[in-house]
């Protein structure tokens, strides 16, 4: 009776190991090769030329070739130098423009604001359509629409997209339009767990909306808003800015980012073999820059969060 | 009942995984009677080669069959380099390889036997090597073997409405000091010196070219359109032009990084070592000067060329369709094959406008690259083609390497050869002379265009043919060559859009800057 109760328990012991086998087998080997492989693969990528129809690692006197490669036109040619101004600017404009919009509107939304529902879609739409489309509709507006508009006024625009003076801006505004979405649902799903009565003794004391939003409802939802900012240091660096979406893999220089740059190497329809350890190398650059900046970044985020204390 | 629709549930996704993941070429059946040719399924389409499918097929008393893969993206170089061995395709026809790559790789079957002997079945003394175009037949001969051989030989050219030049006598007359008045005038021998050919009447010099512009724009016409979404049609444009001022000697240079070349101030031998000073071949400021004479004034050209809403389609109806919407315009930068990608658009206007707006009854030509004023540059006209890289191969894994063989040869007949032009109005690299009927079945452009490319024995360049191994090592590094510039720390690489936008742009700065991207040649290169 004892024996065969034991062995019963080991008979459902052993077939919950195979399931928990079985659940985590296929994830798992999914990491392995598609994840710690690929990138252990990229990381020696870098220190190998394409040559003979194959990879092979470069000589001993030549082995960092490829990072001084890419170190050389980072700080050398024109081409990258403004690549690398356009992600931080993007980066800024994020920073400085979309992030307190999403926080904006999610306030809004969070405060029920009259046709709050239909504005959440409107919001949330540019991240369910396909980018493509996303970008097609932009195209056609800025290109076709507004030149048409303006026109009745006899206001002749420049093309947007291409002028010089102004593409860089457009895809500017093109990002800032597409980025919401994601923020403003996570924002607003943040602040909807903030507690009622909070913000009920807050309005007994006479608090108005925005310092509502300044002293409650920003420190408590402040570890997910930092949680986006540390992400968005790691895009400054791999960040295309729809650029593939508007241009193909014809960009013009000056609205190049360093994503884009990278992308183009490696996707585009003129790669070849020959380019991806370059782009390995400069992957391996961009991360050896990021992980300080992010690590930074988290640090004083964390040391600036207002609730710590409260913690 | 519900544990039984949860198990046929989870069957049924089972089964769409696991097809969904077998969805390929590789795991379809793969019939050893037939040969599967794949297509690059872009402007050329597929009908010339379903024909030339069916007389192979015809020659062998049907017992085998041609089945004929039409992809684009998935042809591409990169991509082939990991699916060509498990693709089912014995062979293929491509815009565009990595050709000493693809060798290398070994996925390249060797074709040196049926390229090098007599193409006696078909009734010919020659072979099909004979036949190759000199220009490119190093190119596809490795060290004594062929493993591919050149396919199609387009061009990027101007080309311009011949009925809307007659309606609106926009030939130069034959003192060249002024346009005629009538079309019965004689007009001026044009940019080959020669009267009575194709050109007669066209600018010959920049001069010319800059008075043309402002006499279509006099009457109403625009004397532009292009592409938008697709700069590499108008930057391709004036490499041409480059090519045209240096000959095939000098622009070869930018190719084989080996030879004398002489900037003016004495000969130097470029080499590895200083091929960056080819940036300052004057050839280069020359093209640059004629991109500003067409952006001297936003008249001369459709602000549309600049929306990247404007396909090469859209650009192609815009100029089609220019005189029915009340805004003629008069040329289109395009390739050879433009003709065959606005059929649609010639249908359309047939039946909604009448017989005379059809492909067949509609007259285009190509305008030459006028030359400078000063006589300067190659005196003779030299033809820059696009299409270097593209290649007929079978691949070497293929179990009917013997048929593909037998296929390869067939499409290098003299008449197939002449089908494939007849059909696509584009040139093969290849020796080969159309016939009266074939011309009677061809329109006027395509005419003239084999005129340039088959008959007059013009030296012609091939852009994308790199012999040079830095070259061909550094493809990125050296995408942006023709045109990458700096000007005062901003990059460009479009001239037409560096000249529209910024007005204190001039040729000269523009060619100034051409060195700046490669400052970084000795670090990288010695």
């Amino acid at each position: 009776m004892r024996a065969r109760k034991l062995g019963g328990l080991k008979s459902s012991k052993r077939k919950r190991l195979i399931f928990y086998i079985c659940l985590l087998a296929y994830p798992l080997a999914h990491y392995a090769v598609f994840y710690i492989g690929v990138n252990i693969n990229s990381v020696l990528l870098a220190f190998k030329k394409f040559d003979g129809g194959e990879f092979s690692f470069l000589e001993a006197s030549n082995f960092f070739a490829n990072f001084s490669n890419f170190s050389g036109d980072l700080f050398k040619t024109s081409l990258l130098k403004y690549a690398a101004k356009n992600s931080l600017l993007m980066y800024g404009v994020s920073l400085l423009i979309v992030l307190p919009l999403n926080l904006m509107f999610s306030f809004f939304l969070y405060k029920k604001i009259p046709l709050k529902g239909f504005y959440r879609i409107v919001l949330f739409l540019p991240q369910i359509v396909s980018s493509i489309v996303m970008a097609m509709m932009f195209k056609y507006f800025v290109e076709r629409g507004l030149p048409g508009l303006f026109s009745k006024f006899n206001i002749e625009l420049p093309t947007l997209l291409t002028d010089v003076k102004t593409a860089f801006s457009t895809i500017i505004a093109y990002n800032i339009w597409a980025g919401f979405g994601t923020q403003i649902i996570i924002y607003s799903g943040a602040m909807s767990r903030i507690s009622e009565e909070l913000v009920e003794s807050g309005k007994l004391d006479g608090m108005n909306m925005f310092q509502e939003f300044i002293r409650i409802t920003l420190p408590l939802i402040y570890p997910t808003v930092s949680l986006f900012l540390v992400a968005g240091v790691a895009g400054i660096f791999t960040s295309q800015a729809a650029l593939y979406n508007f241009f193909g893999d014809e960009a013009q220089a000056n609205v190049s980012t360093l994503g884009y740059f990278l992308f183009v190497r490696v996707i585009g329809k003129s790669s070849t073999f020959n380019d991806y350890p370059y782009a390995a190398a400069a992957g391996l650059l961009f991360t050896a820059a990021a992980l300080p900046i992010t690590l930074g970044a988290k640090y004083l985020l964390d040391r600036f969060d207002p609730m710590r204390d409260a913690i | 009942m519900r544990k039984k629709v949860n198990l046929i549930l989870t069957a049924v996704l089972l089964v769409t995984f696991i097809l969904s993941s077998c969805n390929g070429s590789s795991s379809k059946k793969n019939d050893p009677n037939t040969l599967y040719v794949g297509n690059y399924f872009g402007a050329l389409g597929d009908g010339w080669l379903k024909e030339a499918a069916k007389g192979w097929e015809a020659l062998h008393d049907n017992e085998y069959k041609i089945e004929i893969i039409n992809e684009k993206d998935l042809y591409s170089s990169s991509t082939l380099a990991t699916t060509m061995p498990t693709n089912r395709e014995d062979m293929y026809l491509l815009t565009g390889l990595t050709y000493e790559t693809f060798i290398d790789k070994g996925y390249l079957h060797d074709i040196t036997d049926i390229v090098t002997t007599e193409l006696s079945e078909y009734g010919e003394t020659r072979t099909i090597e004979e036949k190759i175009f000199p220009q490119v037949r190093d190119y596809y001969n490795q060290e004594d073997k062929y493993y591919a051989l050149p396919f199609h030989m387009a061009f990027t050219t101007i080309v311009y409405d011949i009925d809307l030049f007659d309606e609106y006598n926009f030939y130069f007359n034959y003192s060249g000091a002024g346009f005629i008045t009538q079309a019965s005038q004689k007009k001026s021998v044009g940019p080959d010196g020669v009267e009575g050919t194709d050109d007669d009447g066209l600018p010959a010099t920049l001069s010319q070219f800059k008075q043309l512009l402002a006499e279509m724009r006099k009457k109403g016409v625009k004397p532009f359109t292009w592409t938008g979404q697709y700069p590499h049609y108008r930057k391709r444009w004036l490499a041409s032009a480059w090519v045209d001022y240096e000959g095939a000697y000098g622009y070869n240079l930018n190719n084989n990084f080996s030879g004398a070349y002489n900037f003016g101030d004495g000969s130097v031998t470029i080499n590895n070592s200083n091929a960056y000073l080819l940036q300052k071949q004057p050839g280069k400021l020359y093209a640059l000067e004629l991109a500003a004479s067409i952006m001297d004034d936003p008249d001369y050209y459709s602000s549309f060329g600049f929306t990247t809403s404007q396909s090469h389609l859209s650009a192609q109806d815009e100029f089609l369709m220019s005189r029915q919407r009340n805004q003629p315009i008069g040329m289109i930068i395009e390739n050879t094959w433009w003709e065959s990608e606005a059929t649609g658009t010639f249908n359309d206007m047939s039946v909604k406008y009448g017989d005379k707006w059809s492909k067949a009854n509609r007259r285009f030509g190509m305008l030459p690259i006028p030359k400078p004023d000063d006589g300067s540059g190659a005196e003779e006209m030299t033809l820059m083609c696009t299409g270097g890289d593209s290649v007929v191969c079978i691949y070497s894994g293929s179990p009917k390497t013997a048929l593909a063989e037998d296929f390869v040869r067939y499409l290098h007949s003299d008449e197939i050869l002449r089908l494939f032009h007849r059909y696509t109005g584009v040139a093969r690299a290849f020796d080969y002379d159309l016939t009266a009927s074939d011309l009677a079945q061809m329109t006027e452009y395509t005419k003239i265009m084999y005129n340039y490319t088959n008959n007059l024995n013009l030296p012609i360049v091939f852009y994308n043919m790199f012999e040079s191994e830095l070259r061909r090592n550094n493809y990125s590094y050296f995408l942006e060559w023709s045109w990458n510039t700096t000007v005062n720390s901003v990059p460009y690489d479009d001239p037409f859009i560096a000249f529209r936008n910024m007005a204190s742009m001039t040729p000269q700065k523009y060619f100034d800057g051409l060195s700046a991207p490669y400052s970084d040649w000795g670090n990288r290169f010695l």
